[in-house]
């Protein structure tokens, strides 16, 4: 048994402190309103599927979705109430990756929501909340791929075992702290036969600025116990994990979450603005956000200032209530480890689409991504920065949780 | 070349996370310990999901500080989960909301954000309106809105039946004086006041609005039902082709051929729905387009809920008087 397994310990006694101390949630015996049906002991559940089938032109640089079509992020959800204060999640993803179907666990975690004080505490397996998008579901996402920065340092989407702890600022404005210790196994990097150990610290402030326009702005840090040599070898990862057996590492690695740029630390830089007239989102909306990711502490031979940087820059247009059009920028700078040393890698993408959500349920997509190689990427990857139309088609069934902002 | 064993190396380890914990621990210690200093508030902080319920408890806790979430040129079902919505729902002593999955895209993530155990659904500082009452049935929020097949709720846009937004008050009241025993007395007489006065305004209303009794109208989704069941007017038709989806060509094209023959008296469509379609379907038929607000507005008349009430019946009543006779 290791340290961090050592850690579920004083979660569940926290959580069960919690269900001891929590107040009675029956209102007075006077009152005579209705008694609520659903709230009181019993669990509910709820389930939740989404299908993402997906066509694209070529394969591109830094993704694992193929020529042709391909199975996007499709996911089955269940989420369970099993008192006010406390919920779990779990949810199963399929995706296709090199012509496979691949399926594999990506939430399963308890909940206590809402301890004293604005404490939140949450157990087990779930997505980092590393920077913006990472936290959220990829099928709400604006373009079919994840940006550079998440492909390049994160592998997609960085899930893990561990605790988060999150407190939420009785101010004025929104203000989140939080951090979470993993497993640090989510994150392919070099082989690792024990659990490595990873945390992230961050804070979230947001707000309004009128009645028609709001933001968020917010800084993380991720650090992990070992960072991998900065190289661009899917293959070498694929390699490794086929010999470490079933574990995370491995299966991470099978599944396309591969991090191909990575270090000991990651730090990441989000900002969100949206903008709708008088606030009738349903309308019309824009939406620009962007994130800047930068990652150190790899190899072994690099001086203090050998960084991988990453940002992109995204804008969303919805002109009517069922049609957004949107542009995205990503830029990544990375170093490849050739066999004389470090040299720059660099990446250009850029995306245009258009998307119609017929309703919360069906989304048709139609995107165009042109890749640029600025500069010894090409030399560093298996798949060259390549132009492709993407079709995408995401289909909810069910329930499904309810979206962040 | 240095290796991980070079000192050098192990420094640059150790030394950094301390940059980020220093001022992060002092910042976090000032806003809590400023938090904490704050005097004991005695006013309750009172966060509602739509307008009409920020009027209700401002009639009842006119002490109370009142957040009102959405309003009303905000579509209700579609409102985004708003670090400024987190926010005051984590200060909230006590929220009042619809239900009936009205606010279910966008509530659940507050809750989950906020980390207001007050609030949580079933605590005794959530209130949701259309708990306990009966609902209309709605094969809108059941067939299409993503939540429906799971909670078969019925139409919650309760709050246009003056009779049930009565009912509300009242839980609204009680549970008020469960979680502010000390205020309690003087809850109960503002709602008994009220109470009398609204009755009253019920009776007014129903007397003035008997011509519309039995009238055909069409509306943009299900909106407006509850206005209708209690004066009787009877909505032929919706402009939603499915519910949460907006106009089609082809659905107008369809509800032009029906009405064509028998006009209804008016398509009505709230604030904060598109006025297009509606549009185009009016000046077809040569009836009016009735854009009316759904809840109590922010400002003007209908900023209060016998406003609200006297704008929509007065409205009606004068399409009603200005009907063009059959051809």
């Amino acid at each position: 048994m290791n340290r961090l397994s050592l850690l579920w310990l004083p979660a569940l006694s926290c959580i069960a402190w919690a269900a001891a101390a929590q107040p009675s949630p029956k209102p007075a015996a006077h009152a005579h309103g209705q008694p609520q049906a659903h709230a009181h002991g019993e669990p509910a559940f709820e389930l939740g599927a989404v299908l993402n089938p997906s066509w694209q032109s070529r394969a591109q640089a830094l993704s694992h979705r193929d020529r042709g079509l391909g199975l996007g992020h499709s996911d089955l959800t269940l989420d369970a109430k099993f008192a006010p204060w406390l919920r779990g999640s779990f949810s199963a993803v399929a995706h296709s990756d090199h012509h496979k179907i691949d399926t594999t666990i990506e939430e399963a975690f308890l909940e206590a929501p809402g301890l004293p004080g604005g404490l939140q505490l949450r157990a087990g397996r779930f997505l980092s909340q590393l920077g913006y998008l990472n936290e959220l579901h990829p099928h709400g996402d604006d373009f079919v791929m994840r940006p550079v920065l998440h492909r390049a340092f994160l592998g997609g989407h960085y899930f893990d075992n561990g605790l988060r702890l999150n407190w939420v600022a009785p101010t004025s404005f929104y203000w989140r702290v939080g951090g979470e210790m993993l497993r640090g196994k989510g994150l392919p990097t070099t082989p690792a036969t024990s659990n490595v150990g990873a945390w992230t610290l961050g804070t979230r402030i947001g707000g309004d600025i009128s009645q028609s326009s709001s933001w968020q702005l917010g800084l993380s840090t991720l650090r992990h116990g070992r960072g991998a040599t900065g190289s661009a070898g899917e293959a070498h990862h694929h390699h490794e994990a086929e010999e470490q057996g079933h574990d995370i590492a491995a299966e991470a690695a099978h599944h396309g979450h591969r991090a191909v740029f990575f270090g000991r630390r990651m730090d990441v830089l989000e900002g969100v603005w949206k903008w709708a007239p008088g606030g009738n989102a349903r309308a019309q909306q824009f939406r620009l956000s962007g994130e800047m990711a930068r990652v150190s502490g790899f190899g072994d031979a690099q001086s203090a200032s050998a960084r991988h940087t990453a940002w992109y820059l995204s804008a969303v247009y919805r002109f009517r209530p069922q049609w957004e059009a949107g542009v995205r920028l990503d830029r990544l700078s990375a170093l490849a480890l050739h066999e004389e040393g470090y040299e720059p890698a660099r990446l250009e993408e850029r995306s245009v689409s258009l998307a119609w959500k017929r309703d919360h349920m069906t989304t048709v997509r139609l995107q165009f991504t042109a890749q640029r190689d600025r500069g010894g990427f090409a030399e560093v990857s298996e798949i060259k920065p390549a132009n492709a139309v993407h079709l995408q088609f995401v289909r909810s069934f069910g329930a499904h949780g309810a979206h962040a902002y | 070349m240095r290796t991980p064993t070079d000192p050098q190396y192990r420094v640059r380890d150790h030394q950094r996370p301390r940059r980020w914990w220093g001022p992060l621990a002092v910042a976090i210690g000032l806003v809590s310990f400023g938090g904490l200093s704050l005097p004991a508030q005695a006013r309750l902080n009172i966060f509602t999901c739509a307008p009409e319920w920020a009027a209700l408890a401002r009639l009842l806790a006119p002490e109370a500080k009142i957040f009102s979430a959405t309003h009303a040129r905000q579509d209700p079902h579609e409102i985004e989960a708003r670090p400024a919505l987190i926010s005051a729902l984590r200060r909230a002593d006590m929220a009042v909301c619809t239900g009936a999955g009205l606010e279910a895209g966008w509530l659940p993530m507050l809750q989950s954000r906020a980390g207001n155990a007050r609030v949580m659904t079933g605590a005794a500082g959530m209130l949701l309106a259309t708990e306990g009452l009966p609902l209309l049935e709605d094969a809108h929020h059941h067939a299409s809105r993503d939540k429906g097949h799971i909670h078969p709720e019925g139409n919650p846009h309760i709050q246009l039946d003056p009779r049930l937004l009565a009912r509300v008050a009242v839980r609204m009241a009680d549970r008020l004086a469960a979680l502010d025993p000390g205020g309690a007395a003087s809850y109960r007489s503002r709602l008994g006041g009220w109470l009398v006065e609204w009755n009253s305004r019920i009776e007014a209303w129903q007397q003035a609005a008997k011509p519309l009794f039995g009238e055909a109208v069409i509306a943009e989704h299900s909106s407006f039902a509850y206005l209708f069941r209690w004066l009787e007017i009877y909505q032929a038709a919706d402009l939603e082709p499915v519910p949460g989806v907006p106009p089609t060509v082809s659905h107008l094209q369809a509800l032009l051929q029906r009405a064509r023959d028998d006009p209804p008296l008016a398509v009505l469509q709230a604030l904060y729905q598109d006025p297009q379609p509606g549009r185009w379907l009016t000046d077809k038929l040569a009836i009016p387009l009735l854009t009316l607000p759904s809840t109590v507005t922010t400002d003007g008349s209908t900023s209060s809920l016998e406003g609200l009430f006297d704008h929509l019946i007065r409205t009606l009543l004068t399409a009603h008087a200005q009907r063009r006779p059959p051809r």
